[in-house]
């Protein structure tokens, strides 16, 4: 670990310069340089402007929900038990809880196949929450809560689009002009 | 590249020695061939197979979508949105309906010596999740989801993404290792 102030040699994982004492912990924290490094270090989720969930009841039919997903061209609904966000039922449930069942699903209640308490965030937070959880955990849709507004979702679709944004904004499509 | 930071209220010249310096993501999107990423194995049936069939080798392999191909001969795509559209339902159409009448026929394609941001762009355009790819003699190779995308781009970006420290309210509901 060469001191960017004085320039003297230290230890590798030193906590700061044994000549200057300047620490060297902050130097790890990345600092924000340009293009989208820059907009995933500064942008909050509400960059990705979320859009309003699809809200159901736990009690409601199966049925009700697939012709929410259906009929709205959204891949998940929200399962609100009044103003709390009791779980998430989306396209990927409706596959491995619903795919493969024989005859008609009417009896089927949304509490019995969705995901219960999903992973909620808030629109304040940082993009990178977001894309960190998609990642890592695979979560194609994630709620979006806060106290004064109905809550909303970030879905993949949104990341793509503003990943597509940044890099059209660089790199013009020529054939789109 | 050398750059002026304020450091502890130093102005220090600070210099990047991180080792490598990483490539902008605009950059990265354009230069990318889509054969670089690392694609989950793709599930592939043939057209007369069972809607049952397909629908319980979609849940063991764990994917989303799954190629119809005869002789690595692309005829369609079913994928979870297909599964809501056509088949879960007041009049479930049987299990034992081959799934060559319930795909979506001839999807877009894209080959995978495609850069990824034709591949961000088809499937913006398109509002696609999956792009089945085909090599040049036009048999299926692989199935490319916007997850891997997604996923590929935030690997060039691991501190900032991938280490995020905890948030000061956070709490765990269960022992970190347990």
């Amino acid at each position: 670990m060469i001191c960017p102030a004085c320039g003297s040699v230290n230890l590798p994982g030193a906590d700061r310069c044994e000549d200057c004492l300047l620490p060297f912990t902050k130097l790890d924290i990345p600092l924000p340089i340009e293009g989208l490094q820059k907009r995933l270090m500064e942008d909050t989720i509400a960059d990705l402007k979320p859009q309003p969930a699809v809200t159901i009841s736990p009690e409601a039919p199966v049925e009700e929900a697939v012709q929410l997903l259906k009929g709205k061209s959204v891949g998940c609904v929200l399962v609100m038990d009044e103003e709390i966000v009791v779980g998430i039922l989306s396209e990927r449930d409706v596959l491995y809880k619903l795919g493969g069942m024989e005859g008609s699903v009417s009896s089927v209640k949304v509490s019995e196949i969705m995901t219960p308490n999903p992973v909620t965030m808030e629109a304040e937070e940082s993009i990178r929450f977001v894309l960190h959880q998609m990642s890592v955990e695979g979560f194609r849709h994630i709620p979006i809560v806060s106290l004064d507004q109905p809550p909303r979702i970030v879905s993949v679709r949104a990341v793509l689009d503003y990943l597509h944004q940044s890099a059209e904004d660089a790199f013009p499509d020529p054939a789109s002009r | 590249m050398m750059e002026l930071i304020e450091f502890d209220g130093v102005r220090l010249e600070w210099m990047e020695d991180a080792g490598f310096e990483a490539m902008s993501v605009e950059l990265t999107l354009r230069e990318t061939k889509i054969r670089h990423l690392q694609l989950k194995e793709m599930v592939c049936v043939a057209p007369e197979t069972s809607l049952g069939d397909t629908i319980s080798t979609m849940q063991r392999r764990r994917n989303g979508c799954a190629l119809v191909a005869v002789d690595s001969n692309l005829l369609g795509i079913f994928t979870e949105r297909d599964l809501i559209r056509k088949v879960v339902g007041r009049s479930q159409p049987g299990l034992e309906r081959p799934i060559r009448d319930l795909m979506t026929p001839e999807p877009a394609v894209l080959s995978p010596d495609d850069s990824l941001l034709d591949a961000v762009r088809l499937m913006n355009e398109g509002g696609y999740r999956h792009i089945p790819l085909v090599d040049s003699a036009n048999r299926v190779c692989d199935c490319l989801s916007v997850i891997n995308i997604v996923d590929y781009l935030l690997e060039c970006y691991p501190q900032e993404v991938l280490a995020l420290p905890p948030r000061p309210d956070q709490n765990f509901s269960e022992p970190d290792g347990a």
